[in-house]
């Protein structure tokens, strides 16, 4: 952060190449990427971080920003965690340590739950989601998004979740179709509301415990554990979820359990099985 | 004492009450009161006058029309009237000729694209002489001529506008628009009637004025042939140079802008520049271009945005611009500079004063909106489209965190295909690809002249990317040449300024000439 220049009138362009340049020098990845953002946040455009006229004076208060994301990016804090809040799919969310930051791959879930739903009934008629490990939302707010006639139940074991997203709810509009509950889905006291749901979906923790201490510091340092790790093989959340389906899961047109795993999880690398045969 | 005196009490401040427009834009017609007026020699379809004569005409510019047009065709016989109007004359000549030179004085230069126009008289002689500039005014025989001509080719624009229609149509759209459920359509809709309201109603201004202008320039000749002093000859022949200048220059413009009625035409447009081949130089060229065509935008009074620009090594030079121009019609009149453009020129990048030929490529695409119907109507089936996200290769999901989203899609049928990193996530990146890509398809289409997605093929794509449209020379000779019409010129620096009117003209009148 010294080697950003504090100067009477500090350019876009130049600030982005010295945060790059810092970032670089401190093993930081994607650091012009990472440099645009922070660039782009500071001056309040985040929006416009692809055509920042290159051009534009950053004030004072303004570089002060900078070289405090700066430092904090340094610190490997992931820019979005800097930044407050990212797009997922179409729309966007709030991002608050410790819960897990939304992944694109996740995106690839929902289009992939979007298009089966929609073979399977119409766009209009309701639908009642379940979102197991929900985090800051994402996956039942962006279905919620595109579904008008869906309605959601969400279930995190940790508060900082149930807390984001309910705010993320809110500040979407979307709070009269979501519902947050703190809850232990490995549990069997876990008691969900309303009977049997249309489909149901989880992005759950599924590291094996012997990657975790590969993974990048943005992950291992700022993310919730409980988001990440799933046991032995990765698989102890999953497979308490699948053991529930028979009874969480009804019998309606779009009945379906959606998760997304890891790759270590992939069939053909003779992963364990997950359990007896789930009736969906 | 003379019939002119009652009527005329509008008073401006002049003491006389003749409503003269000194300064003002209103063209006085005097009118003779006198029951024995000659019959006009041809019927002009106009709405009713006051006898008065008091009519706005268009200001400003080079549309100024100067301020005195007395009819003559209802003058009466020669005698006693005639007398009292050249004693009118004289008492009015001082102030009359003072309005004159001022109103001439104010006319602009003249831009250097509305030369050579009229077939003998360049619109800057025209002009020049209107404005006191030259010694000698245009002969007045071969001003009639010119009128001549003139009138003959308001005829023909004017043939074609079916003016009934226009005007039954104008009221059918202007009843719409008062209704109280007109607004509470969507915006797309509202805006596309209004701006058909607008265009409509342009028409009809546009044939007023060239009346209007016709007039103006008939009866300047007409007093002239009545008789005049050197002095007043000399304002005639200029206020028929400027009402003929003026006229030419509007002509022209709306012949080009009403050959703009293909289904994209009315688009704003998005202008990509590419370097190719020729190291430096290339990209210095790929440099002009842009400054070309922002040169060309302002002078339209185009709102043209820089939306990227990418640098290359060497100062002044680029790898890659894109400019994103909105105005009236700008993907119509830009859409012909697609294609490969190629400078010759002695290479200050190298020793040895060779001729170095470097090429830029320029894609002109409509600038599309989502919401648009014509865009919503555009629909791509998912199999013919391949979407590969950039994310380098490695473990994903949960054991990474990164801020790459940027995708790639591919259109299979045609090879076109966009990188898109604009956005914060994935699926809006994918969205705005998704337009990007439409917009080439629509440039392809509209370039090749077809009306269907089904008919693209690929080979029709490299047909439509690779050609060469112009040749810009800078050595040993100086010419633009534009290889599709053949057009050219020599003043080469004009078009590097963004003077392309000309050329843009010659391209869309040529489209229209040739059977599709």
């Amino acid at each position: 952060p010294n080697a950003i220049p504090r100067l009477e009138s500090l350019s876009a362009a130049a600030a982005v190449a010295a945060a790059a340049r810092v970032f670089d020098e401190a093993g930081v990845p994607e650091a012009d990427q990472s440099a645009r953002y922070l660039v782009a946040h500071a001056v309040g455009r985040i929006d416009d971080f692809a055509r920042l006229p290159s051009g534009l004076a950053l004030s004072a208060g303004e570089q002060d920003l900078l070289v405090d994301f700066v430092r904090r990016r340094v610190d490997r804090e992931p820019v979005q965690y800097i930044v407050g809040d990212w797009d997922f799919h179409h729309i966007n969310l709030l991002c608050r340590a410790p819960t897990l930051i939304p992944r694109p791959e996740t995106e690839d879930l929902v289009e992939r739950i979007l298009g089966f739903v929609a073979q399977a009934q119409s766009k209009a008629a309701p639908l009642r989601i379940l979102d197991i490990g929900c985090g800051t939302g994402a996956i039942g707010l962006a279905l919620l998004n595109a579904l008008p006639a869906a309605t959601c139940v969400a279930v995190d074991i940790s508060e900082n979740a149930t807390v984001l997203s309910s705010d993320n709810a809110e500040r979407l509009g979307l709070s009269h179709r979501y519902e947050c509950i703190l809850g232990d889905v490995t549990s069997p006291a876990l008691r969900l509301p309303g009977g049997p749901f249309g489909l149901v979906v989880s992005n759950p923790p599924y590291i094996p415990k012997a990657d975790m201490a590969t993974l990048a510091p943005e992950v291992v340092a700022y993310e919730d554990d409980r988001a990440l790790c799933g046991g032995d093989d990765g698989l102890d959340v999953a497979r308490a979820i699948v053991r529930r389906l028979p009874h969480i899961l009804d019998n309606g047109p779009a009945s379906s359990a959606w998760f997304e795993l890891d790759d270590s999880h992939l069939l053909d690398r003779q992963a364990p099985s997950l359990g007896p045969n789930p009736k969906a | 004492g003379f019939g002119f005196g009652f009527g005329f009490g509008f008073g401006f401040g002049f003491g006389f009450g003749f409503g003269f427009g000194f300064g003002f834009t209103p063209s006085v017609r005097l009118r003779a009161l006198s029951p024995q007026t000659r019959p006009k020699p041809k019927p002009k379809p106009r709405p009713k006058k006051p006898s008065l004569g008091l009519r706005p005409s268009l200001s400003l510019g080079l549309n100024q029309s100067l301020g005195l047009s007395p009819s003559l065709s209802r003058m009466p016989r020669p005698g006693a009237a005639l007398r009292l109007m050249a004693l009118a004359l004289a008492l009015m000549r001082p102030l009359r000729t003072a309005g004159l030179r001022r109103v001439c004085a104010a006319a602009p230069e003249t831009p250097r694209w509305a030369a050579a126009r009229l077939p003998r008289f360049p619109v800057t002689t025209l002009l020049r002489a209107a404005a006191g500039e030259v010694d000698a005014p245009p002969e007045a025989n071969a001003l009639r001529r010119e009128l001549a001509e003139a009138q003959e080719r308001v005829a023909a624009d004017v043939a074609k506008v079916n003016e009934v229609a226009l005007r039954d149509d104008v009221a059918e759209i202007e009843a719409e628009i008062s209704t109280e459920t007109f607004y509470q359509q969507p915006e797309a809709v509202t805006r596309a009637t209004l701006q058909k309201l607008d265009r409509l109603k342009g028409t009809l201004a546009a044939m007023e004025s060239w009346r209007t202008r016709v007039d103006d320039a008939e009866t300047a000749l007409m007093l002239l042939d009545e008789g005049a002093s050197a002095e007043e000859a000399d304002a005639f022949l200029r206020e028929a140079a400027a009402s003929l200048a003026g006229l030419a220059v509007e002509l022209d413009a709306w012949e080009v802008a009403s050959t703009l009625d293909r289904p994209y035409d009315a688009f704003p447009a998005r202008v990509s520049i590419t370097t190719g081949a020729g190291g430096d130089d290339a990209a210095e060229w790929a440099n002009w271009l842009l400054k070309m065509y922002m040169g060309y935008g302002e002078r339209r009074g185009w709102q043209v945005t820089l939306v990227e620009k990418v640098d290359a090594e060497v100062a002044g030079t680029i790898r890659s611009a894109e400019l994103e121009v909105r105005g009236d019609r700008a993907y119509g009149y830009l859409r012909n500079e697609h294609g490969t453009h190629r400078l010759v020129r002695i290479s200050p990048f190298n020793t040895g004063n060779k001729r170095q030929t470097s090429f830029a490529g320029v894609e002109v695409t409509p600038l599309l909106v989502e919401d648009d119907i014509s865009v919503k109507a555009l629909e791509i089936p998912e199999g013919e489209l391949e979407v590969t996200t950039m994310r380098s290769g490695g473990k994903g999901g949960q054991n990474v965190n990164k801020v790459e989203t940027g995708v790639r899609m591919k259109h299979l049928p045609t090879g076109l295909a966009v990188k898109m990193t604009k956005m914060r996530s994935q699926g809006e990146n994918k969205k705005l690809a998704l337009l990007v890509l439409k917009e080439k398809i629509v440039a392809v289409l509209e370039q090749q002249r077809l009306e269907s997605l089904e008919q693209l093929r690929g080979d029709m794509v490299e047909a439509s990317w690779g050609t060469q449209v112009r040749n810009y020379v800078l050595h040993p000779y100086k010419m633009v040449k534009d290889v599709r019409t053949g057009w050219q010129t020599q003043n080469v620096e004009d078009v590097l300024e963004g003077n392309l009117d000309d050329v843009i003209r010659s391209l869309l009148m040529d489209d229209v000439k040739q059977p599709e």
